[in-house]
């Protein structure tokens, strides 16, 4: 039996719904490349404390070092401020497209957020393997801060192509979404363990939505997610109830409902995924869908 | 191999694309040569190919039914045209499976037909045998499924069947036609894909078709021209995006079958050569480990097809 008739029996178990089969090996595949970031939130003194990187073996410590600015920018109630180690050189090209993906997530997070006061967002640019991180930052009604980390190539600063911009803005998003899950801006489920879930799934309408609306009016390829998700509701809780304390597991399962969740909403309407950035509908329709979804305290497997 | 699990292994690592932005992909290696019973599939041990016989039926099983056997021969197939049909050197005839209302209504066979006739015909010429070759295709709906999907009939004959999934009637809603064309699509890149590695080897066109470059060769053209048919058979405005993966899983597990490595290398060849074709035009498909079609993306498809036509040119990679 070639090797392609052994990948084809276990794909034709994922088909006949032995799917528990590959959901575990697809999970440990990707268990180093999902976010581990956990935040506490600290009612008396209005901060949040990030934790980023958890498994990673070395630390950064941001306040020993004197960070060089590299751009600010501003626009609609946020700030963006790039830093680094050293002084690096950025294109004005390249910063004022920036500047317009900013502006375009700033409008897209006040639309799925509307209790968002201002953000400022302090990007900490760098480049080697990553590190594990703790800093604190503010949430207040006058301002959200928040820091975050992109792990770059020493020529490339910052992500050249749009899909990867696009894909840091999602990890930008998801963390914005997490402060004010922490923080009890939004609502969430009585019960922990529903309210972890729900953090991530909400988090996923950064990845599901966010994405593809700020390709909108472009002729940019934005990912879609498969049909295959459907299939893996019940092994990806299989794998989630084996490893239930890690944060990628909550991650990957949370995303799994909260796609086959956004698939039903779709199909509802008779809608596909967005596929590029011309597909206005579909984008709306997952910006809407989300926007309610995150408005909503139900436990996600429910 | 069946479409549909292509596409169920296409879409596994969509998913991790999707959650983290990694895939990969695996394909087949088929030779056909036997009696009018047994298919063959290949199996590479130290660089050479054993050929392993694989009874040709279809293991069907349908969603309340367990697992049947279904022969080729069987009268539950039914031939949709009397004769085989040839154009530009490649003949095919359709089957049906014809149980009860599970058959395809007339529409569907058409539309199928008419798309792998143009897929068919824009494969290189030396793929062309005298007598041609008869591809015998036997549609089953996706409510039953199946295992085995080879045949040959007769090898005097060249005849070469393989059993696809399509489905019964045109679909209602944009829902039901991203689904139905993606099927659709499936199909025809299963066929072209399967018939290619069977012309190669029928053809004799390999002085040692076992040896790791010749079957890396073998597999990177099938993969080449059945990614560019997956495309050409997408109506302008379908909703389906394809995905062509570039990070060749096989070659990162040595305790795999060593035909992983021909695998291995076949994508990495497609992956060099997609790369750099693409990042002339500036194409924005291109992300880490994949590019991202669909089928407005005809600039691409061009850049691929003359992949693939290089690629005819040689024997080894």
């Amino acid at each position: 039996m070639n090797l392609y008739r052994f990948t084809v029996m276990s794909i034709l178990l994922l088909l006949a719904g032995c799917s528990s089969v590959l959901t575990p090996l697809i999970y440990a595949g990707l268990k180093n490349k999902l976010p581990d970031t956990e935040v506490e939130y600290i009612a008396s003194e209005e901060q949040l404390v990030w934790h980023r990187n958890t498994s990673q073996a070395q630390q950064l410590n941001v306040k020993a070092h004197d960070w060089h600015e590299l751009h600010q920018g501003s626009s609609a109630g946020w700030q963006w401020q790039f830093v680094a180690l050293v002084p690096k050189n950025i294109s004005a090209q390249e910063l004022s497209e920036w500047d317009d993906l900013f502006e375009r997530f700033a409008k897209i997070n006040a639309k799925l957020l509307p209790n968002l006061g201002k953000v400022k967002v302090t990007l900490y640019l760098l480049s080697g393997s990553k590190q594990q991180v703790t800093v604190d930052s503010t949430i207040n009604s006058d301002v959200l801060e928040l820091p975050s980390f992109y792990w770059g190539e020493d020529e490339k600063v910052l992500p050249q192509k749009f899909s990867e911009r696009i894909d840091l803005l999602a990890e930008l998003g998801t963390e914005l979404q997490m402060a004010q899950f922490a923080s009890s801006v939004l609502p969430q489920p009585s019960n922990r363990e529903a309210a972890q879930l729900k953090m991530h799934a909400n988090s996923a309408c950064w990845r599901l939505a966010v994405r593809p609306a700020l390709a909108l009016n472009t002729e940019q390829v934005v990912k879609a997610p498969p049909s295959a998700f459907s299939d893996m509701a019940e092994s990806a809780k299989k794998v989630y109830q084996k490893h239930r304390s890690e944060i990628p597991a909550q991650s990957f399962y949370a995303t799994v409902l909260l796609v086959n969740e956004a698939d039903r909403y779709m199909a509802a309407a008779d809608l596909n995924w967005p596929l590029r950035g011309s597909d206005e509908r579909e984008i709306s329709a997952l910006v809407d869908f989300c926007k309610s979804y995150l408005m909503i305290a139900k436990d996600p497997r429910t | 191999m069946s479409f549909i699990h292509r596409l169920k292994l296409g879409a596994l690592f969509i998913c991790s694309i999707f959650l983290t932005g990694c895939g990969s992909s695996i394909a087949t290696g088929v030779l056909a040569k036997n009696d009018d019973i047994h298919a063959v599939v290949t199996k590479m041990r130290n660089n050479q190919v054993e050929i392993v016989g694989i009874e040709s039926r279809l293991s069907a099983q349908s969603q309340q039914e367990p697992l049947i056997t279904l022969d080729f021969q069987s009268q539950e197939f039914t031939a949709s045209t009397e004769r085989a049909k040839c154009i530009a050197g490649h003949c095919w005839q359709i089957i049906v499976y014809d149980e009860n209302s599970l058959m395809q209504t007339t529409a569907v066979v058409e539309r199928f037909e008419t798309k792998l006739s143009q897929a068919l015909q824009a494969l290189p010429d030396m793929l062309f045998g005298t007598p041609p070759f008869v591809l015998k295709i036997y549609l089953v709906p996706p409510s039953r499924q199946f295992d085995d999907m080879y045949k040959v009939t007769d090898v005097s004959q060249r005849n070469f069947g393989i059993a696809i999934h399509l489905d019964g009637e045109l679909p209602l809603s944009r829902r039901q036609q991203r689904a139905f064309d993606e099927r659709e699509a499936m199909a025809v890149a299963a066929v072209i894909h399967e018939f290619i590695h069977f012309a190669s080897l029928q053809n004799d066109l390999y002085e040692n078709p076992w040896a790791l470059s010749a079957a890396a060769h073998m597999e990177a053209l099938a993969k080449c021209y059945e990614n560019w048919s997956f495309l050409t058979t997408l109506d302008e405005d379908s909703k389906v995006q394809h995905s062509i993966l570039f990070d060749p899983l096989a070659q990162t597990k040595p305790d795999r079958h060593e035909l992983a490595q021909a695998h291995g290398r076949a994508t990495e060849y497609l992956a060099h050569k997609i790369k750099q074709s693409f990042a002339a035009m500036a194409s924005p498909t291109l992300f880490a480990n994949q590019t991202l079609l669909s089928a407005s993306n005809t600039q691409e498809q061009r850049l691929l097809l003359n992949i693939c036509r290089d690629l005819s040119q040689i024997r080894e990679l």
